[in-house]
C-alpha cells in the first residue's frame, strides 16, 4: 500500500521525534498526517507525552542524608587514593 | 573531550567537595530513575553511591570519548543490574505481555478505531497540574518493563543521544526504537484514559 496504516504510522511517529523518519518513508509518514485527523492528533499527543516525562523525572533531589553520607564517602575515596599513591 | 568536562575531571581527581557536590545534585535525579527503573526505589540511593565511588576510581582512566553523563550513566546502570541480581529480586525483562499486534484502538486494516480525544492541556505543566493524573502516570511508568523505563528516562528525562542508549542498554537502534515507541505510548493512553474519565 502506498500510504502506511494509522498504526504504522503511530510507531514512525515515536521513532521521528528521536530521529527524523527521511525519504519516501518520511514521504509517505507526511502524506498520512496530511490525511488523517486522528494521526495528527496522536503526533501532538506523542510529543506533549515525551515532554511530560521529561518533566516527571527531572526534579528529583538527593535528601539532605543522602548527600551527607555521599559528601562523607567522597571524602573517604579522596583519603583512599592519597595512601594508595603514598605506598607506591 | 570539552574543556569544561576536562576542568570538572581534574577538579574532581584533586577531590574539590564543591564541584562534586555539584555534580552529584546535577546527576542526581537522571542517576536515580536509572536506578530505581533497574532495581527498585528501596536500594535506589544506595546504588548511586557505589557507581559514584566505582565512577571515582575509574576516573583517572576516563578518555572522554562518551560524554560524562552518558559514561555515568552507563555506570548507575551496570551497577543497579548487578545489585538487582544480588537481592535476586524477581524482575522479568519482559514480564508485560506485549498486545501491539491486538491493540483494540485499531480496526481489522489497522486504522484507529478508537483514536485519542481531545485533551484539556498542552503543556506538560497544564497536564501534571492536576495531581492524580501526575500519580497516575508515575504508577504505571513504574510497572512498565525495566528497558522500557529506562530508555525513556534517557531519552525524554536525560536527553542523552540513541547512540549512548543503545550503548548503555546493549540494544540494536530498532529494539530501542521499539522501547521507546512502547513505553511512550503507554504513558500517551494512561493520559488519554484519565482526560477521558477523570480516573487512574
Ligand atoms: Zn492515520
Amino acid at each position: 500500500m502506498l500510504i502506511p496504516s494509522c498504526k504504522e504510522v503511530a510507531e514512525q511517529l515515536s521513532e521521528n521525534m528521536d530521529k527524523p523518519v527521511t525519504g519516501i518513508r518520511g514521504l509517505r509518514l507526511k502524506l498520512h498526517l496530511w490525511v488523517c485527523r486522528n494521526c495528527r492528533r496522536y503526533h501532538d499527543q506523542m510529543e506533549l507525552t515525551s515532554k511530560t516525562i521529561a518533566l516527571m523525572g527531572s526534579n528529583k533531589q538527593p535528601s539532605e542524608a543522602v548527600k551527607k553520607d555521599m559528601m562523607e564517602r567522597f571524602r573517604d575515596a579522596k583519603t583512599d587514593s592519597g595512601k594508595e599513591s603514598a605506598a607506591d | 573531550m570539552p574543556e569544561s568536562e576536562q576542568i570538572i575531571i581534574e577538579r574532581l581527581l584533586a577531590g574539590d567537595e564543591t564541584t562534586f557536590e555539584s555534580i552529584f545534585s546535577q546527576h542526581y535525579a537522571l542517576m536515580f530513575s536509572v536506578a530505581q527503573s533497574i532495581a527498585g526505589t528501596a536500594i535506589a540511593d544506595e546504588i548511586i553511591q557505589e557507581a559514584w565511588i566505582s565512577a571515582l576510581r575509574a576516573l583517572p582512566k576516563f578518555e572522554g570519548r562518551s560524554s560524562l553523563k552518558s559514561w555515568l550513566m552507563r555506570i548507575v546502570a551496570n551497577e543497579a543490574k548487578t545489585r538487582r541480581r544480588k537481592e535476586s529480586r524477581s524482575v522479568s525483562l519482559e514480564s508485560m505481555q506485549d498486545n501491539w499486534s491486538t491493540d483494540p484502538r485499531f480496526d481489522g486494516v489497522s486504522h484507529w478505531k478508537d483514536p485519542s480525544s481531545q485533551w484539556h492541556g498542552d503543556t506538560p505543566e497544564d497536564l501534571l497540574s492536576a495531581s492524580e493524573l501526575r500519580d497516575c502516570i508515575g504508577k504505571n511508568i513504574e510497572k512498565l518493563p525495566e528497558n522500557q523505563k529506562v530508555a525513556m528516562n534517557l531519552r525524554d528525562t536525560g536527553g542523552l543521544s540513541m547512540d549512548e542508549i543503545c550503548n548503555i542498554l546493549n540494544v540494536t537502534q530498532s529494539n530501542l526504537r521499539v522501547l521507546l515507541h512502547r513505553g511512550r505510548d503507554k504513558v500517551l493512553q494512561v493520559i488519554d484514559h484519565f482526560e477521558r474519565t477523570g480516573e487512574c
